[in-house]
């Protein structure tokens, strides 16, 4: 049996998979720097964050007929990302984050010298995953709360709830403590 | 709008996007001010939230992404980068069958998938997962759930040869069982079989065929029938019966 040819003269067969060879190089190159970062906050390691987001993307390139559109697709890997880092934490418990391994010793940078997102930094990763991750979501990712709140399957009233109290924990941890005290860690 | 509900919106929202809240936020320079500060501080937020990407990030991902494609069967490990190329030549040593879409069946090649390291893992957790995301899966299969379906503790969407599955595991009594739907790939009969070491069945339901596999059939009839409803619904009963 012949198949039928594409426009260019090329089997359809392989003018499809060429196609969806790059739709998938277009959603890695458009989405894998923000997944990382999102991997990065869930998981609080370098590494584990890259691990992630590969395993994330080759789950995607073998589900890339349920995309819908392109439209989708930041929430759709969001969602496979969110899967996965489940999977590693059932498997063992996760250690907390690299911020929390800050130099202790009298050489440590200052607040002012480490600049002021590092404390910030270190304050997010204070926060609870309940609070954090729909606040990366919201933030990093750009998702209304509707959106936060369909892709954790909970309601948009948790969301804005838990994201009012993400901002108020870092007001409070910002402002009503010194930023030595967030940096290391200090109660 | 007033003031007090314009600032419980802001904590949520800084961006204030919602029509009521704009307009209060026009008429009111104190409200204003407060939409400022609070945008102000949500971009040291987002300057903050994002750390550097690794560079090369893309490029390893695609580079991984083309070894999958030459092998998609292998079982992949979570190993280096470098090193796939050489569990992919170690596992061929130790004699792994490599199955090639069409020459295996699509009983085989779902219980080589819930069998192989990637997937083996998903057998040990406990945690449900939020029926939402059960019922979104189906749906990017092109399946609409007639009823809700059976708690299960993982759910994917796998590929499995050509077919393109959801992949589930149910914890319960007797240990976890895998479950895997095919949607439009109807199975002619319900059949039990062996494979790989599990006991396994086969059951055409709606338009697809749903595959069970476990070390213990214990609660594989409960599932089928929990399955049933969720695909199918419930029987309707006819009118005038009883």
């Amino acid at each position: 049996m012949t198949e039928a040819a594409s426009q260019d003269g090329k089997p359809r067969s392989v003018a499809l998979a060429g196609n969806r060879q790059q739709q998938f190089e277009g959603l890695v190159r458009a989405h894998s720097g923000e997944l990382y970062r999102y991997a990065y906050w869930l998981c609080g390691q370098d590494a584990l964050a890259q691990d992630l987001v590969q395993e994330t993307f080759l789950r995607a390139w073998r589900s890339l007929d349920a995309l819908r559109d392109d439209v989708a697709a930041k929430a759709w890997l969001a969602t496979i990302l969110r899967r996965e880092h489940a999977r590693l934490y059932e498997r063992k418990p996760m250690p907390t984050t690299d911020i929390g391994d800050l130099d202790l010793s009298d050489d440590a940078p200052s607040p002012d010298q480490l600049g002021e997102d590092a404390v910030l930094r270190a304050a997010i990763a204070k926060l609870e995953p309940k609070y954090r991750e729909p606040l990366v979501l919201q933030v990093l990712g750009g998702f209304s709360c509707g959106e936060v709140a369909a892709q954790l399957g909970i309601t948009e009233s948790a969301v804005m709830t838990q994201v009012f109290r993400a901002r108020q924990k870092l007001r409070a941890l910002l402002d009503g403590k010194d930023t030595e005290a967030v940096l290391h860690g200090l109660p | 709008m007033d003031c007090l509900e314009f600032r419980r919106r802001l904590g949520s929202e800084p961006q204030v996007v919602d029509a009521q809240a704009r307009a209060h936020m026009e008429g009111c320079a104190a409200c204003a001010a407060a939409a400022a500060d609070a945008q102000a501080f949500d971009a040291r937020v987002a300057a903050a939230l994002a750390v550097a990407v690794p560079a090369g990030l893309a490029d390893r991902i695609l580079a991984a992404q083309r070894a999958d494609v030459v092998e998609p069967f292998q079982p992949r490990r979570r190993l280096g980068w470098i090193a796939l190329a050489a569990a992919a030549s170690l596992l061929l040593a130790f004699g792994i069958v490599r199955y090639q879409g069409a020459a295996a069946s699509l009983p085989d090649l779902v219980a080589a998938h819930v069998t192989s390291p990637d997937e083996r893992d998903a057998l040990a957790l406990h945690t449900p997962v939020p029926m939402a995301e059960v019922e979104h899966a189906f749906a990017d299969r092109g399946v609409k759930l007639a009823d809700a379906p059976p708690q299960v503790v993982y759910v994917s969407e796998c590929g499995i040869g050509r077919w393109h599955s959801v992949h589930m595991v149910s914890s319960g009594e007797g240990g976890p069982v895998s479950v895997v739907y095919i949607p439009r790939e109807r199975a002619a009969a319900s059949k039990d079989f062996r494979r790989d070491g599990l006991i396994a069945r086969e059951v055409p339901i709606a338009d697809g065929t749903l595959y069970m596999l476990a070390q213990s059939d214990q609660r594989f009839d409960a599932l089928e029938h929990a399955w049933r409803n969720a695909l199918e619904g419930l029987p309707k009963v006819a009118a005038g019966a009883h």
